[in-house]
């Protein structure tokens, strides 16, 4: 008798643990926001590709380019202001930018922008499709079609992460494709954002106060800044709004 | 009786006549026959010429008279017959009407600058008078005769120290250009056309221009000039206080090569002191006032390299809040009260890499940048418990002047906004000529007087960005400024000096009427349409010759530095549909390069007060400090 009520006492622990262990996996599958994220860009017309790895941490961003070693980080502040600081990670050095606001650049006052990579505007205007459902939230894809080309994103809502994204002319050319290739990177979120704090930064205003920083002086013989990821979607303004997502009427 | 004298009178007349005569005359002859009859004589004739107002002989004009005999008998005067003339000249001119003289005595430009003259005279005079202030004398002296060299010892000593009061503005990066355009611009926005107009100091009576290069460099940077500035003499680029025997970034050769400044000789006459500048107050301009290091940019512990921290040399941060000890611990026997009034940005190098002391307005996710855990801006109120440390516009206001001992103002993580974009900051920041009121406010309660340095640290920034509007708008900020440290104090004990540290490769060209808009396109004198260049296409008045080049960032936009987020985009655009007056505009620029440089160009000092005569010619640019010590006597 004792070793029965034992017995039954210990399958009630182990189906209780069965039961804690499922809704703990089930929370899990729902924590929120990936921290990492790998994604591959391509634009088949300059036959150009290019690798972004994101790496976020509540109001603190950065988008790494491994290609030209190149890291923009962007921090959200009280104030709701987007502060920029460009990494050269090669260098270890970095160029810290002004808090953006009302009367700055508009690409910059957008969080969503950089914490999603696609703007508020675009996700506030485009049409939207529910691609899947599961217990922890929708794929959702956003379209739109602007001056003869059509933007598609795909966003996880359960991860809050961009899936994809493309670009397509009217008649239906690739212009340009982002696909999430990974969400766990050799690197944790914290660690890089860690690293990146230990780096040497510079005001942007005082750029042009030292010409004897090595660092400084090969960014102004140079012309450091347009090697940055920034410089990957120059083929126009237009395009380079359309490609950040960002969407205005 | 009278007949008597008749009669002697007679016989003297008679006397004489006897002592004349030779002999008796003979008898007459007999009348001859008459002669022929002769030929009829010549007429005489007169001819009279008008002369013209610039004749030789009638300048004024008037009549010539020629006269002689007919001799050929025609009736008429020639040349050939002419034995005399004289001249009939119309008197000169010896009073005009106002309507005759106007292009001239009464032209408005000729009257003004005959009362410039007779103004700029009388405060020569003034100002080289051996009156002392406040003596009842006023005698006037233009040149001193001494007999011995002890007498004229006596006599310079005589004119030292005449002002209790000292404060110098530098205009980071404020060349001549910047001034004539910011000039320029303010009268246009006050309706004028512009080129008329005068900022502040524009009205000084006495300027002169300084030579900027740095012991080692050409075109120099603002440590090496204020260090020459603050403390008499040239040094090399990129160090602070300290001369040009330093390495740069090598700590181990500061010690021996440290000097002192104007600023540190005002503490140890028991003046008060203060520094203003809208950059960070760590940056090299306000650091040359106090600091000393090897390299300008230690301005916290986490910029120095390891074996600098380890062989003792002190970030820039920390001379601030510790000035009070250092410089008692450079000169013996000295004891003084510090510095009392701070306003500048720059917090991050007074606070610990670590979020929990971030200020409630701060930017970015960690304000602090320093590595040693040091909070300075608490350890500066504890040295100084009756002070006022403040980060905001609400803190600044609530300061009482009257009664503060001393205040410590970091209003920003970094460099303070730019004038145009003030408005923009989160809590909020006091003017550059809010700051200076405050300043002098608080300053004047020491009846030994003062020293204060004003610098405005963002003209340089927005030219290195390429923005004019920018560097202009900061440039009229300073002049307020100016204007109210002029009001606010006494020309007979305040020596004021505006000057710059360097210029900008800043340039006003084309051939623009008279009022065209100073940050628009060239429209030529007659014209209503853009000039254009051989390309066809229209061009600006202002323009760089190197940096980041055009940017059109619109109406809305004007952080200058949103420029750099792009490349360097230089060369000529087609501006034809664009508003270069926007302040979102930067202009083009011919080299390009990520940031636009500064020049190696003169540049001005605008002066008032007592000493402030010495400002003429070309000069040095260390010779700023020996007018400040000249005037003040600060090194008595």
């Amino acid at each position: 008798m004792k070793n029965k009520i034992v017995l039954s006492l210990i399958l009630t622990f182990l189906l209780l643990c069965t039961i804690a262990s499922k809704g703990l996996a089930e929370e899990s599958q729902c924590s929120g926001a990936v921290t990492v994220a790998s994604y591959k860009i391509y634009q088949p017309r300059l036959d150009k590709t290019e690798i972004l790895e994101l790496y976020r941490n509540k109001n603190t961003v950065a988008h790494y380019y491994p290609k030209n070693q190149i890291t923009e980080l962007y921090e959200l502040n009280k104030a709701g202001q987007v502060k920029l600081t460009k990494y050269f990670n090669d260098h270890k050095r970095g160029i810290e930018y002004q808090p953006n606001d009302k009367l700055n650049n508009i690409r910059n006052l957008d969080w969503a922008q950089k914490y999603k990579l696609m703007g508020k505007n675009f996700l506030d205007n485009a049409s939207q499709q529910i691609k899947q459902t599961n217990d922890c939230g929708d794929v959702i894809a956003y379209s739109i079609t602007q001056d003869h080309n059509t933007f598609v994103a795909t966003i996880d809502t359960a991860k809050d992460i961009l899936t994809a994204f493309e670009i397509t002319d009217e008649k239906g050319n690739l212009l340009e494709k982002w696909e999430l290739q990974s969400t766990e990177l050799a690197t944790d979120s914290s660690v890089f954002l860690s690293q990146l704090n230990t780096y040497q930064t510079t005001d942007y205003a005082d750029i042009g106060d030292d010409h004897t920083d090595p660092f400084l002086t090969k960014m102004v013989n140079l012309g450091f800044i347009e090697k940055s990821s920034s410089g990957f979607y120059h083929m126009d303004d237009k395009q380079q709004l359309h490609a950040v997502g960002e969407h205005s009427h | 009786m009278k007949k008597l004298q008749l009669t002697l009178l007679a016989t003297a007349i008679i006397g004489l006549s006897g002592c004349l005569d030779d002999g008796d005359d003979g008898a007459q002859g007999v009348r001859g026959q008459t002669g022929p009859q002769g030929e009829s004589g010549l007429n005489s004739l007169i001819r009279q010429t008008q002369l013209a107002v610039g004749n030789a002989n009638c300048p004024n004009g008037g009549v010539q008279i020629d006269s002689g005999l007919d001799t050929d008998g025609d009736g008429s005067l020639a040349d050939s017959e002419v034995n005399e003339t004289s001249y009939a000249c119309q008197p000169g001119v010896t009073s005009v009407n106002s309507s005759e003289l106007l292009t001239n005595l009464n032209n408005p430009w000729f009257v003004e600058a005959q009362q410039e003259i007779a103004e700029a005279r009388t405060t020569w005079l003034q100002a080289t008078s051996t009156s002392q202030t406040g003596n009842a004398t006023t005698a006037q002296v233009t040149s001193y005769k001494t007999n011995s060299a002890a007498e004229k010892q006596a006599l310079v000593d005589s004119l030292k120290g005449q002002a209790k009061n000292v404060i110098l503005f530098v205009g980071d990066g404020m060349g001549v250009s910047t001034i004539t355009s910011a000039r320029i611009l303010d009268g246009q926005m006050a309706g004028k056309d512009g080129e008329e107009h005068q900022l502040s100091f524009d009205k000084f009576p006495f300027a002169g221009l300084a030579k900027t290069y740095n012991v080692d460099a050409q075109t120099p940077d603002s440590a090496g000039t204020m260090t020459a500035m603050m403390s008499g003499l040239k040094t090399d680029v990129g160090v602070i206080g300290v001369d040009e025997d330093i390495v740069r970034g090598d700590c181990s050769t500061v010690t021996g090569n440290e000097l002192a400044t104007a600023l540190e000789l005002a503490e140890l006459q028991g003046k008060s002191t203060g520094i203003i500048s809208t950059a960070r107050i760590t940056h090299a301009t306000p650091a040359a006032t106090y600091a000393k290091s090897a390299d300008r940019n230690w301005e916290d512990v986490s910029d120095m390299p390891t074996a600098a921290v380890d062989a003792g040399c002190k970030d820039i941060a920390d001379q601030l809040v510790n000035f009070e000890a250092y410089l008692e611990s450079r000169v013996a026997d000295s004891d003084v009260d510090g510095i009392e009034v701070v306003f500048g940005g720059g917090r991050r190098h007074f606070l610990p890499r670590d979020a929990a002391f971030n200020s409630p307005d701060a930017v970015s996710s960690v304000e602090g940048d320093r590595t040693d855990n040091r909070d300075l801006t608490a350890e500066w109120m504890a040295q100084y418990p009756a002070g006022q440390y403040v980060y905001d516009q609400a803190g600044f206001d609530a300061i009482n002047t009257e009664t503060v001992e001393r205040v410590f103002g970091l209003f920003n993580e970094s460099h303070m906004q730019y004038e145009a974009d003030r408005g923009n900051d989160i809590a909020g920041e006091p003017s550059i000529a809010e700051m200076t009121a405050t300043a002098i406010n608080i300053l004047d309660n020491n009846e030994d007087g003062f020293f204060l340095m004003v610098e405005s640290g963002r003209i340089d920034h927005a030219h290195h960005a390429g923005s004019a509007y920018g560097a202009l708008t900061d440039t009229i900020a300073l002049a307020e400024a100016v204007d109210v440290a002029d009001k606010m104090t006494d020309d007979s004990d305040t020596l004021i000096i505006v000057t710059a540290d360097h210029g900008h490769v800043f340039t006003i060209a084309g051939y623009p009427k008279r009022g065209n808009p100073i940050l628009g396109k060239v429209v030529s004198v007659g014209s209503e349409e853009p000039a254009t260049d051989a390309d066809g296409m229209p061009y600006t008045t202002l323009g760089y010759t190197n940096g980041l080049g055009y940017r059109n960032l619109g109406d809305m936009v004007f952080d200058a530095d949103a420029s750099y987020a792009a490349a360097p985009d230089a060369g000529r655009k087609d501006l034809t549909d664009v508003n270069t007056e926007s302040p979102g505009f930067h202009q083009e620029s011919l080299v390009p390069l990520t940031s636009e440089t500064h020049s190696g160009e003169d540049i001005g000092i605008f002066a008032k007060g007592p000493g402030a005569f010495l400002v003429t010619g070309t000069n040095e640019q260390n010779m700023v400090f020996h007018i400040m010590n000249f005037a003040g006597d600060l090194n008595k």
